[in-house]
């Protein structure tokens, strides 16, 4: 199923391209990493698909439907989460309550239900708990459940960003350069942790400056440079692509 | 002599507290002293008291009353004089709220007039004498609503998912508005809380002290802001702790050393503790990230 679709996507501002004419879809399943050196207009049309920005011309679909420009808390609802580039939990949280919190776009409780604990209210808390305890348990943070979420290491704090954006139940996951400032185990670790996220069915949309992540995990690769979509292809393709090696070693480097 | 000074501080101090409650929420959402909130206390004493003797309502019933309409007043004052000026710099929202405080009470002297009104006996005052301590019936259900009020709040805050995104709005409004939470509702919301509160603070003074007034909330609002700023502004436990510390020392000051210095000993309170701990008893030290 063809989860994200944007079609001759261009984004201006003033006289500045920063994305032109940029065709791109994501199907069910799929990870799919998008590149570019810095500058390349990766985090526009990262804005431009989830609805922040409106394109200057272009359409995005999501799950078949135009994607208007919405607020960001519509999007989420809507089934796209995502993480940040630079970590963003709730500091003075529990590991559990920053998963929990996801969960709170797919819940009904109101401010009534809330001062006077109704049934309903405590049933959806409760599942509320068990769904974020099974997110701990899927990304093997069990242990470190009651922890304050910014005491852990960065490595847990990530995943725990990112146990924390599916609690949202995206259809579609945006990981913001997720090894970025992490050592090489801990790359290897999130190399891992991506394919499994996968297995799990769920479709992911990565941006990573690390190619060896990259590499190993994109079943499909898009390249952006200045703007225009330069490749796109599977991780053998791109590697050989005299384009992108020029984008990003020069023109010397092509030869 | 001290054991009755003693119980007419914890009085007082409940009622800073409440009141302090909603300025610490309020300013733990959008970083904004609200300074209308003395204000939404004095309309909570007038709602309440023309529930009684206007509408003839049962005590519980204008008490509530006072308070649900007290939190649409928040509602209103957050959309119509907060909201459209966000996302300008603090200090416009700051006139707004100074503003909106002026507005408020010369809304109230024209709807109840200008001069103080009576507030009828609705609770008979017995005074109880247990262990040497002396309180009356009024103090008594000022310290029990206040507590109930209090417990019902730390457990929505703690412990239920409006609470919870209560505390990811304050501690990232971005990353909460990406995580799927509304954040505007979960600012009106807090506005709603800490007014309701206020009110139910506000008609209970007016119980106390069986009169009320459109100024009744100015002085209350400073010190409420004051017993805020002592506990830690954002924290609410910071703020009960701050508002019972407040109304302890203004009742003991007040009698031992003098009931003409009882405003200046709160100030004085305040100069101390910021000295010493400027973040507040219980506030966290913010570092500055360079």
């Amino acid at each position: 199923m063809r989860i994200l679709k944007a079609k001759k996507i261009t984004k201006a501002f003033g006289g500045l391209l920063a994305v032109n004419n940029v065709d791109f879809h994501i199907d069910s399943g799929e990870i799919v990493s998008l590149i570019g050196p810095n500058g390349a207009g990766k985090t526009t049309f990262f804005n431009v698909i989830t609805g922040i920005h409106e394109a200057t011309s272009g359409e995005v679909q999501f799950l078949g439907k135009k994607l208007k420009k919405s607020k960001p808390f519509e999007i989420t609802k809507l089934g796209i989460g995502r993480t940040f580039q630079n970590i963003r939990l709730f500091a003075s949280m529990t590991v559990l309550e920053n998963i929990m919190s996801g969960q709170y776009c797919r819940t009904h409780t109101d401010l009534f239900g809330a001062i006077f604990a109704t049934p309903k209210a405590k049933l959806e808390e409760k599942k509320i708990r068990e769904k974020a305890l099974e997110l701990l348990d899927f990304l093997e943070l069990t242990d470190k459940k009651d922890e304050l979420a910014v005491s852990l290491p960065y490595g847990y704090q990530r995943r725990v960003e990112i146990a924390r954006a599916l609690a949202t139940e995206p259809k579609l996951l945006l990981l913001d350069e997720p090894a970025a400032g992490m050592n090489t185990s801990e790359k290897l670790d999130m190399t891992k942790l991506i394919r499994k996220i996968s297995e799990k069915g769920y479709t992911t949309l990565v941006i990573e400056h690390d190619m060896k992540l990259v590499m190993g995990i994109s079943n499909r690769i898009v390249v952006l440079d200045y703007g225009n979509k330069i490749a796109e292809g599977s991780p053998e393709e791109i590697q050989k692509n005299p384009k992108v090696i020029s984008a990003y070693l020069g023109k010397g480097g092509a030869q | 002599m001290f054991m009755e000074q003693l119980s007419n501080g914890i009085a007082l101090g409940s009622i800073y507290a409440l009141t302090a409650i909603g300025f610490t929420m309020v300013y733990g959402i959008i970083r904004l002293i609200n300074f209308a909130h003395g204000d939404i206390y004095m309309i909570g004493a007038f709602l309440t008291l023309t529930g009684i003797t206007l509408l003839n309502m049962h005590l519980v019933m204008a008490f509530l009353f006072g308070m649900a309409g007290a939190a649409l007043f928040g509602i209103l004052i957050a959309k119509l004089a907060y909201s459209p000026i966000f996302k300008a710099p603090r200090i416009n929202i700051f006139l707004s709220a100074i503003g909106t405080a002026i507005f408020l009470e010369n809304f109230a002297m024209l709807i109840w007039g200008p001069e103080t009104q009576a507030f009828p006996d609705v609770i008979q005052n017995n005074v109880y004498t247990f262990l040497g301590f002396r309180a009356s019936t009024l103090q008594l259900v000022i310290l029990g609503t206040t507590i109930l009020l209090v417990t019902v709040l730390t457990y929505v805050v703690q412990y239920t998912k409006i609470g919870r995104a209560m505390r990811c709005t304050s501690q990232d409004m971005d990353a909460a508005r990406l995580m799927g939470i509304n954040t505007n509702r979960v600012v009106y919301i807090t506005f709603a809380l800490g007014s309701s509160l206020g009110a139910a603070a506000g008609a209970l003074v007016g119980m106390y002290y069986k009169a009320v007034f459109p100024m009744m909330g100015f002085v209350p609002g400073l010190k409420a802001f004051i017993a805020a700023v002592i506990g830690g502004i954002g924290s609410i436990p910071g703020a009960m702790l701050g508002g019972i510390i407040m109304g302890v020392s203004e009742s003991l000051g007040a009698a031992y050393i003098s009931s003409g210095y009882r405003d200046a000993i709160a100030f004085i309170i305040l100069i101390a503790i910021i000295l010493i701990k400027p973040s507040g008893l219980l506030g966290k030290a913010v570092k500055e990230k360079v």
